[in-house]
């Protein structure tokens, strides 16, 4: 016999979830029977704020989609533009690009690790993992100025050229990237503790990644063989050769959180290859367009862009009627899909695998609220 | 004046209220214990696993106060005993903080620290620790319970479930590590075993050695000692019940939590890494006046087991993560526990096999 | 564009087009249709076997010209056709009306979010069976009344 006797609610403001969101769960025992997520409470109407400012000026509110990985949504609304206007990105910018959205894609992921591992308690590799994602911090304040909203892309190129000293240092973050991979795979991917807590918990099915849309790694551990750099390539990752990590299911359950925390693992170990194979053939030329000019207008037309964010599928549907100001910026982010599947992923879990659970899915509710 | 003469004075003003002076002894070297050994102890401990698990994580740790640190934990503590409670202590808050008071000053002189210090030492002295993790169990509970949460109620039955996983196969481990001995004494178990690590108790046989490794992570399933700390490690939602805590009520909790860790690594050590035994050669060559300074050396050489023992497990603590408490309860059922028979019934076997043989 | 695809979608839809364009740049192709037809060509395009439609990627919705513009990304999984599917609703000259518009989640489960989101930031009623759509929640603070991201919402000041 079974019966629901207890309802708990978390939120706003709780330390296991992943931001400003209300999770009303309703137990039985100590299983979840049913869950509803609530959001709204990061609304900060981005998109409205978008079309009311001239439309170079917009970027630097884009890089409030998703703070943890700026890039993504200031590269996403450049494309978009770019598409529109017919501008040309130089070589040169398209490898810059492509170097800081996989230096980002890192950062993430790394902070994803510093989630999983708080929730799992393993204080060492919260560690660790902060410990090298300051490196790449570092990195993006030393060619940018700033360590999280970057604002560094431009229309038709990036806001500056890398210099020699920057390509040294990124060499060895991505080796150390590389090294640390390794380490952090020994350690704990197969550590029997972690396994306990992660292996066989919550597993995406191909069903739910389908019908709710889920893309990124997420889907990836799921085995759903889907990555926009491939399928939909921009800037220059048709000329760079490099593996999409799908879920094996190591632990038992295709895209379990463990598959969920492989992958991502995996995918840091290809982005650091990504940036090698770029800096190694990096082109000579300009970082912007110089026939740029921020004076005139966007002439009219419409424009979806679509890239590879560390969450998934981000696109950015712009619509421009030839005035100063944007018509429509209309952004599909991937994190919409991952909050929908919480209620149907949370249920007959135990309650102290909740966080767990929200943890391994990557969650931003800044992007999901916008 | 120095400290005899106090001493006198006062054991004379206690004979008034016909009490014998050994009580005036007793409270000494309880005070002593207390401000000499136990503080100082969890001061340098709380330092060391700080400054350990700091260079496990790739961090510095503690190091601003004091020379490298040295005195923060110190500090942190004081910092809390200064806070004031916010609001009026309920019956139940009470009762929780009652109990762990109690847990102190009841169990402190069953600790055996060495033969100068070894101030309660009966046949059933072994067993006692066993009363005070349950004790602490229950004032746990009633910690939950005060909250007049749900959470809290999860977390004081979470402790309950793990608890009573956790003492039985430790039971077993001491009855397995008393075979062949007259009684629990502490006195006795010291003297069965010598200086050397081939003549302590967890290395005499196989069976020893198991019930060693098993009384040493039941102990830690009981306490809820990292890693296998299940109810106590996690937030909210997982009905931590000291998640509320702060000033003097958390001071003394997370006090109480160190007392009874250090406790068990006490009576671990006793029981099956030698004790405070010294070379024999020491003994030998130690008259009537130097014994009490022998004592202390056995105080320290303890301690120095002891702590290494805790720092032992806080070094797998720092590299494993947490177990969910079922996981936890199903470990301490399903393999400390048949474990531990196994232990018992082998040891008693392989005992009465050497005594048939003679 | 595959052939194959655009030949199969115009077999299909024949008669329930109102105009087809190119998206922008991009080289997919643009469907507009009447509002009422939607969800049955949603369904349409997501059974064919041949075109397979089954994925929402993104729905946007435009204010241009007095009129919503609906706009529907689709992606095909097992053939990686894409598509945008278009329709458009005349907004109510009072601004602080809702109109109505047919539902897709039904077909496309992935859709509910989207339109949770849209009908209450622009104010239109998504119809499944009749019935209008109820979001779980609402995205905006209590109290706050209007559609915010209509034009005409009073409190827009443009920044230069």
């Amino acid at each position: 016999m079974s019966y629901e006797y207890s309802m708990l609610e978390l939120g706003p403001y709780h330390s296991s979830l992943p931001g400003p969101m209300r999770l009303r769960l309703n137990f039985d025992g100590e299983t979840v029977s049913s869950c509803q997520v609530e959001t709204g409470f990061l609304h900060r109407g981005l998109e409205k704020v978008c079309e009311l400012h001239y439309w170079p000026g917009a970027i630097v509110y884009i890089d409030h989609l998703d703070p943890e990985a700026a890039i993504f949504g200031e590269l996403v609304f450049c494309l978009a533009i770019e598409n529109i206007a017919e501008l040309i990105i130089p070589a040169r910018a398209r490898a810059i690009r492509i170097i800081l959205s996989e230096l980002a894609r890192i950062s993430s992921h790394l902070f994803y690790f510093v989630r999983v591992a708080k929730t799992v308690g393993s204080e060492t590799l919260v560690h660790y993992a902060l410990r090298d994602r300051e490196k790449i911090l570092d990195l993006f304040e030393l060619l940018t100025g700033a360590r999280f909203s970057i604002n560094f892309l431009r229309f038709g190129g990036v806001n500056a050229d890398v210099t020699e000293g920057f390509i040294e240092k990124v060499f060895e973050v991505c080796d150390l990237m590389q090294l640390r991979t390794k380490e952090y795979n020994d350690l704990f991917t197969f550590n029997r503790s972690f396994l306990k807590r992660t292996a066989c918990l919550a597993p995406l099915s191909m069903d739910q990644v389908l019908n709710f849309g889920i893309t990124g790694p997420n889907a990836r551990a799921s085995g759903f063989d889907f990555d926009v750099r491939k399928r939909f390539s921009y800037l220059a990752y048709d000329q760079v050769d490099f593996l999409v990590p799908l879920g094996l299911g190591q632990a038992g359950m295709i895209g379990d959180v463990h598959d969920r925390f492989t992958v991502r693992l995996r995918e840091i170990a290809q982005s650091s290859e990504i940036i090698k194979q770029i800096l190694d053939n990096l082109p000579d030329g300009d970082y912007i367009n110089p026939s740029v000019n921020l004076n005139s207008v966007i002439p009219p037309g419409e424009s979806y862009s679509r890239v590879e964010s560390s969450r998934g599928l981000l696109g950015c549907h712009v619509v421009s009627e030839g005035l100063a100001f944007l018509n429509r910026v209309q952004f599909r982010v991937p994190s919409m899909a991952n909050f929908e599947i919480i209620p149907h992923l949370l249920k007959k879990i135990h309650i102290e695998d909740v966080p767990i659970v929200l943890a391994s899915l990557d969650l931003s509710v800044a992007e999901r609220d916008r | 004046m120095d400290f005899r003469k106090i001493c006198i004075l006062i054991e004379q003003w206690v004979e008034k209220f016909n009490l014998a002076p050994k009580w005036v002894h007793l409270t000494f070297t309880l005070v002593a214990v207390y401000f000499f050994i136990l503080i100082p102890s969890g001061w340098f401990f709380s330092y060391l696993k700080r400054k350990i698990s700091a260079d496990f994580q790739a961090r510095v740790g503690p190091s601003t106060c004091g020379p490298s640190g040295l005195f923060q934990p110190m500090a942190d503590f004081l910092k809390l005993l200064q806070k004031e409670n916010r609001n009026e202590v309920s019956h139940t808050e009470t009762l929780w903080l009652s109990i762990y008071s109690m847990i102190f000053y009841s169990t402190m002189p069953v600790i055996p620290l060495g033969s100068l210090v070894l101030l309660v030492d009966t046949e059933i002295s072994a067993f006692i620790p066993f009363w005070a993790t349950l004790v602490l169990a229950l004032g746990t509970i009633l910690l939950g319970l005060s909250r007049g949460a749900i959470t809290g109620w999860y977390g004081g039955i979470r402790i309950a479930v793990q608890t009573l996983s956790g003492v039985f196969p430790a039971f077993i481990c001491l009855l397995c590590a008393g075979v062949g001995m007259k009684s629990f004494q502490w006195s006795l178990w010291a003297k069965s075993q010598g200086f050397f690590p081939w003549s302590w108790n967890f290395l005499s046989n196989p069976f020893e050695f198991v019930a060693f490794i098993v009384f040493v992570m039941s102990g830690l399933v009981i306490l809820a000692v990292s890693p296998l700390d299940g109810g106590f490690s996690m937030s909210d939602i997982h009905g931590n019940v000291s998640s509320f805590l702060h000033g003097r009520w958390l001071a003394l909790y997370q006090f109480c939590r160190f007392y009874v860790f250090f406790m068990w690594s006490v009576v671990a050590v006793v029981l099956f890494l030698g004790a405070w035994v010294l070379p024999s050669w020491v003994y030998t060559l130690a008259d009537g006046e130097h014994l009490k300074f022998i004592g202390i050396v056995e105080l320290l050489f303890l301690l120095i087991k002891v702590f290494f023992l805790m720092l032992v497990i806080v070094w797998i603590s720092c590299v494993t993560p947490v177990s969910r408490v079922d996981q936890i309860t199903n470990f301490s059922w399903k393999i400390l526990s048949p474990f531990a028979l196994v232990a018992l019934v082998g040891a008693s076997v392989l005992f009465s096999w050497k005594t048939v043989g003679r | 564009m595959d052939k194959n695809f655009l030949i199969q979608l115009d077999k299909l839809l024949s008669g329930m087009v109102l105009e087809t364009r190119e998206f922008g740049r991009s080289g997919v192709r643009s469907i507009w249709l009447e509002s009422y037809q939607l969800t049955k060509i949603a369904l349409i395009l997501k059974n064919d076997s041949k075109l397979a439609l089954d994925w929402l990627e993104n729905l946007s919705v435009v204010e241009f010209e007095k009129s919503f513009v609906f706009s529907y990304f689709l992606f095909s999984r097992n053939f990686f056709h894409s598509l945008v599917l278009r329709a458009s609703a005349v907004i109510p000259s009072d601004s602080s009306l809702s109109i109505s518009f047919p539902s897709v989640s039904k077909v496309w489960e992935m859709a509910f979010p989207m339109e949770c989101e849209i009908s209450e930031l622009y104010g239109i009623d998504f119809l499944i069976d009749g019935v209008v759509l109820t979001p779980d929640f609402s995205l905006l603070p209590s109290g706050l009344t209007g559609f915010p991201m209509r034009k005409s919402y009073s409190s827009c000041v443009r920044v230069p």
